[in-house]
């Protein structure tokens, strides 16, 4: 289980990840995230259009309805040039944590 | 029983009682909600399991709510741990460190404000004349539809003659026969004409004659009267404010009846606006176009050229397509002649004339090119001086530097800082510079000769320029501190390895160079073109033009040009007179001459004509190379002779002329060549006629003796002959400086910026002169007690800057040798480039450098050694 603090810091950086790739709306984006975390990252579904709406407001994110084949209205969202950058310096922080834990537990086994 | 859409529903509105939510975001909400239920359904639940599983995978309402209201407050925050990108409180410490840096050094930023407040000053003053040069004609309502017809000529040579003159038929056949030319307006401008109301009268130019469609096609707003009626009747006259003004005062001009020439009347129908000063036609009158007549001009037929033709093209119409068609009409309508016909945009006729004949002053883009790559030149002189200024020094904020460096100011801090400072400098700089235009402006007006107003800063243009001209000084003269100095290393800097300034010692020397190279090219200018204008005002123009007065001759008053030349000639202080159609220096009538005795066939020339009579050669002692000229003894000169210049008869290749027959006249002398047109033209072919019917203006020679009495005597014989006309003069000689009045301008505008980018540079050198001074102290110091003099330290010290501008020198020789070959080869009649125009330049340079650096240095060489040894 993963603490709250470190989902709610995730968060971002996971949905410009998927945002980049291509347009998405929120109920696929969801699937998604279930679907990479293979579960452990759990946050209520409908958490994340808050989340969305924050991005949006931010400049990360650009969102449009669309109807889906069955009528229903979707909001599609698209990542933008700020969303980008924000992106690649989320990426370099999370490198660099993530390489500074790495240095510092590979010497010390004994901790397991 | 489970209603599904009503479970919906009311979960919806819990959410709408918070006002955080919008209805898309709702919307959203729902459409997830039903995606999931829908989801739920598909692995088998019955609807109310799905709905309650969905809901269970939700956040709760109230959370939600929560949720989107901090979404709602967020405002672009960011967590703590972002450091901003940009700090109030460091800027705020910049712009103190950076004022405090400019009130430390004062000299140098005295040197460094004012030469880039001169830089900028001049080019905001030629920002806004280019502005002016390139407003020209643009604000006719349809100036991207009218065309004005060019006619060209081949001549025998291959030389190809353009003219915006065109015989009268040629408008209305543009406008019947081509469905894409919407109107055609013919124009002719008549100067000299007497206008009379009352008591009023005047010799007015700018009287125009012109197809009623003119005011529809140009803009030329009216005051009173309409665009579409006011030259409708044949006997209308439309008058510009200030005519209306210096001829009826405060009364209503409208229906009042101006007398012209003695000879028409015109009944006023409309005041228009003065014609602004940016418009290529001038006007003060307008009178439709069929009165010509009544002036001597005839308003139909392809054969007199005397008046331009301006066209109106339909929308989207490209005029090249107009062009190709019309190429030929003249040939098509007028069998013989060989003229060929195109259209010049409107928006060109101001800045690419300059190889068409035209009646009309015309600017020049090379000119705006010029005086563009001047003031470009001049503000680059400035922000050299920032850069060498600041790197030479640069010593002295290397702690600085350093010190910013340990507390953790990364490179691209330090390089936001340089410019920041460097950009302040020049804000700084730009508020002096307004300054100095304000001051500059009625002295640019007279140096440019275009009247040039503080106002005209207002434009939007001019200030998106002044600001870009301020980034563009600010980031050049930043760029190297702001590269060099935020790359030193801490350590070695506050270790004090690095000695003051001894970094970029080369790049300054190269950019001093540089600045005084492209200055010398300004100043090799300036000579050359000060050489050519004495070269003009000293050129043996071919006639007499001293102590002539000439007086221009209303038409009506031909019949009567003998009677006024036996009255002038009785009083004692005149010498004598002549009348002619034309004042030597200005050659108006061109014809093209395809009849001569010994032609070749094809061969055809354009031949100049003046109307003379025979008193012309000797007025102006005029000599003859063949033959005679006319004389009062040969009756038959009149019908049968014909005199021409030497060119003339070159161009004919003739051989033995006297006596040859051109069109139906034989020739009985040869004139020797003389000027009639300005130096800027070779001598061309000219003929002069024995008419005196065609007399526009006769000359009478005074002695040079006590001038204003001869001047009086001669209007009382003026006003006892012709009394209802004004007796108007000019001297010759006055009249011809202004064929020269551009050169001059232009002369006037290089010696200027010369001047400045002099000044600039030399500033400059003052500035690293005296940080060369300050940094050798303690040597000089050393040299001293050792025994070295002050003539010894004093070229020890200056040698490098010596060197520096002979090698400035040497660069700028080629580039100014090219440059003003290319000047000079735009008079036919010009001075050489000599050693002298070389030499001169490089000794005025060398001179002012000396004494530039002179001080400073003299002021270390006689300092007491003691003391400098003491300074630290």
């Amino acid at each position: 289980m993963i603490s709250k603090t470190l989902v709610a810091a995730s968060t971002k950086p996971i949905i410009l990840s998927i945002l980049i790739r291509d347009e998405d709306y929120g109920y696929q984006i969801i699937q998604r995230v279930k679907e990479i975390s293979g579960g452990t990252l759990e946050w209520s579904d409908n958490m994340l259009y808050p989340v969305l709406r924050r991005l949006e407001k931010g400049g990360l994110l650009v969102s449009r309805w669309k109807i889906s084949k069955k009528g229903r209205l979707r909001r599609y969202y698209r990542i933008t040039e700020q969303g980008r950058e924000e992106l690649d310096s989320e990426r370099r922080q999370w490198m660099s944590v993530h390489q500074a834990l790495s240095k510092l537990w590979k010497p010390l086994p004994s901790l397991k | 029983m489970f209603d599904l859409e009503n479970e919906i529903r009311n979960w919806l509105k819990t959410l709408r009682r918070s006002e955080n939510l919008e209805d898309s975001d709702i919307a959203e909400l729902e459409s997830h909600l039903r995606d999931e239920i829908d989801q739920q359904i598909e692995i088998g639940l019955d609807e109310e399991a799905a709905f309650s599983a969905a809901l269970e995978k939700s956040a709760p309402a109230d959370i939600l709510r929560e949720e989107y209201k901090k979404a709602k407050l967020y405002e672009r925050s960011r967590p703590f741990w972002h450091p901003s990108r940009i700090m109030p409180s460091l800027i705020w410490s910049y712009i103190k460190i950076s004022l405090r840096n400019i009130k430390r050094q004062k000299g140098f930023s005295l040197i460094n404000i004012a030469g880039l407040a001169i830089g900028m000053a001049v080019c905001i003053l030629i920002l806004i004349w280019v502005q002016d040069e390139l407003s020209y004609d643009r604000f006719h309502a349809n100036a991207d539809r009218i065309f004005r017809a060019i006619e060209h000529e081949e001549l025998a040579g291959g030389e190809v003659l353009s003219y915006t003159q065109q015989g009268p038929a040629l408008g209305p056949v543009l406008k019947s026969e081509y469905p894409e030319i919407l109107e055609s307006v013919r124009y002719d401008s008549m100067s000299n004409l007497l206008v009379q109301y009352g008591d009023h009268q005047f010799y007015e130019k700018g009287f125009s004659f012109v197809d009623p469609e003119f005011l529809t096609v140009f803009t030329f707003p009216l005051k009173v009267g309409g665009p579409e009626t006011a030259l409708k009747d044949p006997s209308s006259i439309v008058i510009s404010e200030r005519m209306a003004k210096k001829y009826f005062n405060q009364s209503d001009p409208m229906g009042k009846v101006l007398r012209v020439d003695n000879r028409v009347e015109f009944i006023v129908s409309g005041v228009m606006e003065n014609v602004p000063k940016n418009s290529h036609l001038q006007f003060e009158f307008l009178v439709p176009f069929v009165t010509i007549k009544q002036f001597g001009q005839p308003i139909d037929g392809w054969g007199s050229f005397y008046l331009d033709t301006y066209v109106l093209l339909a929308e989207n119409v490209d005029y090249h397509d107009v062009n190709a068609k019309i190429l030929n009409v003249i040939s098509e309508h007028s069998e013989g002649d060989s003229f060929t016909v195109d259209l010049q945009p409107l928006k060109r006729i101001r800045l690419f004339s300059n190889t068409i004949l035209t009646p009309q002053v015309a600017g020049d883009i090379k000119f705006v090119v010029i005086f563009s790559l001047i003031a470009v030149f001049i503000l680059l002189n400035a922000c050299i001086n920032f850069m060498n200024l600041t790197t030479a020094r640069s010593g002295r904020r290397a702690k600085e530097i350093g010190m910013r460096k340990v507390v953790g100011a990364s490179r691209r801090q330090l390089i936001r800082q340089f410019f920041g400072e460097s950009i302040l400098l020049a804000f700084i700089s730009l508020i002096v510079a307004v300054w100095l235009v304000y001051l500059l402006c009625p002295a640019f007006s007279q140096l440019s000769g275009k009247q040039i107003s503080f106002s005209m800063l207002a434009q939007g243009s001019v200030i998106l320029g002044l600001l870009g001209i301020t980034l563009c000084a600010g980031l050049i003269s930043g760029i190297y501190p702001a590269l060099v100095l935020s790359a030193f290393q801490p350590v070695t800097v506050l270790k004090r390895i690095i000695t003051s300034g001894t970094r970029g010692a080369a790049f300054r020397r190269t950019l001093v160079i540089f600045q005084f190279a492209m200055t010398s090219v300004l100043i090799i200018g300036m000579f050359v073109v000060f050489q050519q204008l004495n070269f003009l005002r000293k050129q043996d123009m071919g006639f007499d033009k001293d102590q002539v007065v000439c007086i221009r001759l209303p038409r009506n008053l031909i019949p009567k040009v003998d009677l006024l030349k036996t009255s002038f000639e009785k009083i004692p202080e005149v010498m004598g007179t002549s009348s002619a159609s034309a004042i030597p220096g200005r050659r108006r009538a061109l014809m093209s001459l395809n009849e001569w005795e010994g032609r070749g066939s094809d061969d055809r020339i354009e031949l100049g004509i003046t109307h003379v009579d025979e008193d012309f050669l000797s007025l102006f002692k005029l000599e003859m190379a063949e033959g005679r000229f006319y004389s009062r003894k040969f009756t038959s000169d009149e019908d049968e002779a014909l005199v021409v210049n030497e060119a003339a008869i070159r161009a004919m290749s003739m051989e033995n002329p006297l006596g040859k027959r051109v069109l139906d006249a034989r020739i009985v002398g040869v004139v020797k060549d003389f000027h009639m047109r300005s130096l800027h033209y070779k001598v061309a072919p000219l003929a002069l006629i024995l008419d005196k019917n065609r007399a526009r203006y006769v000359f009478v020679k005074i002695m040079a003796s006590n001038p204003s009495r001869t001047l009086a005597s001669l209007e009382s014989a003026w006003s006892s002959i012709v009394p209802e006309y004004p007796f108007e003069y000019r001297f010759l000689d006055e009249d011809l400086e202004q064929l020269y009045q551009v050169d001059r301008h232009l002369g006037k505008v290089v010696n200027a910026s010369a001047a400045l980018a002099l000044f600039v540079a030399c500033l400059g050198l003052f500035g690293l002169a005296s940080f060369v001074a300050e940094q050798r102290t303690k040597e000089i110091g050393i040299r001293k007690v050792l025994g070295a003099s002050v003539p010894g330290i004093f070229s020890l010290l200056s040698r490098d800057f010596i060197k520096w501008v002979l090698i400035a020198n040497v660069i700028a020789a080629p580039i100014a040798g090219y440059a003003m070959t290319k000047y000079l080869n735009i008079y036919a009649y010009h001075s050489n480039l000599g050693p002298v125009s070389f030499l001169l330049p490089m000794i005025l340079t060398l001179i002012v450098a000396l004494l530039t650096v002179c001080w400073q240095v003299l002021r270390v060489a006689w300092a007491d050694p003691v003391r400098s040894l003491r300074y630290e």
